[in-house]
């Protein structure tokens, strides 16, 4: 599978292979060992050997943000099918009352990033105030209906 | 990105530096990383002749040998060992991760 977490393939720079009589190897072994690590990380046989030595490290590092990358998308999965049983419990409770509905799954993704939260936060304040205006609004008008109740 | 040396010889700027290939081009060149020591002229040479591959390619060992001559030899040998170690110690640092550290006192 594509997305699927999978461990970076390891290689010895020594040789190895659990051949701990092996001297080390020459440059060319070294490097040709090393070699499908780095295909695997995407990088390609030309950038291996022509190019700049240090791009492995970007690889490498590349290749980690990735695997943190997928398993936040992993977690975030997990997130929505938990999010989606749950709404689900209602109606598949045992004693559920008839006519009893699910809890509608979420109409819009959750906010990720920092531009989406800020988004949700102003329509929650909006929301907040809106419904501080109403409240006072009708505050006034009972206030001023009691007033009016006093001077009868 | 990878140690470079530069310098301007005769008006013209050049680029020192190993890449993987060069390192094993420079190995079969005749270059032995061990007989540094023993015989730093010739590894000097090598080395120096190696390091013109990466950017440099097809410049004859002639040029290369006279630009040599020229140059101020102080530090020359470990800075051209520095480069050509580069490729290799950026695959050990990757490995090295997980490894048990050590101290020396």
């Amino acid at each position: 599978m594509d997305d699927e977490v999978t461990e970076l393939p390891s290689y010895s720079v020594f040789g190895g292979g659990g051949d701990h009589l092996k001297t080390p190897t020459s440059y060319r072994e070294i490097f040709e060992n090393a070699l499908p690590t780095y295909i695997f990380l995407g990088m390609t046989p030309d950038e291996f050997w022509n190019g700049d030595c240090a791009l492995v490290s970007a690889y490498r590092k590349a290749y980690e943000m990735k695997q943190e990358a997928d398993n936040t998308r992993l977690w975030l999965q997990g997130a929505y099918i938990y999010d989606a049983i749950s709404r689900l419990i209602p109606i598949i409770q045992p004693f559920a009352k008839k006519g009893t509905k699910a809890v509608p799954y979420l109409d819009k993704p959750y906010p990720l990033t920092d531009k989406e939260n800020k988004s949700e936060d102003k329509k929650i304040e909006q929301g907040e105030v809106k419904a501080l205006n109403w409240m006072q609004e009708r505050m006034i008008a009972i206030n001023s209906h009691f007033n009016e109740g006093y001077k009868l | 990105m990878a140690k470079t040396m530069t310098f301007t010889y005769d008006g013209k700027e050049y680029t020192l530096e190993f890449t993987r290939q060069t390192v094993i081009q420079t190995e079969n060149m005749g270059f032995d990383a061990g007989l540094i020591d023993s015989k730093p002229v010739t590894s000097l040479t090598i080395l120096f002749r190696g390091a013109f591959l990466a950017h440099h390619r097809g410049l004859p060992i002639s040029e290369i040998d006279k630009i040599l001559e020229g140059l101020d030899k102080d530090g020359l040998l470990p800075a051209l060992a520095e480069l050509y170690y580069e490729p290799i110690k950026v695959l050990m640092e990757d490995n090295s991760k997980n490894l048990v550290k050590w101290t020396m006192k």
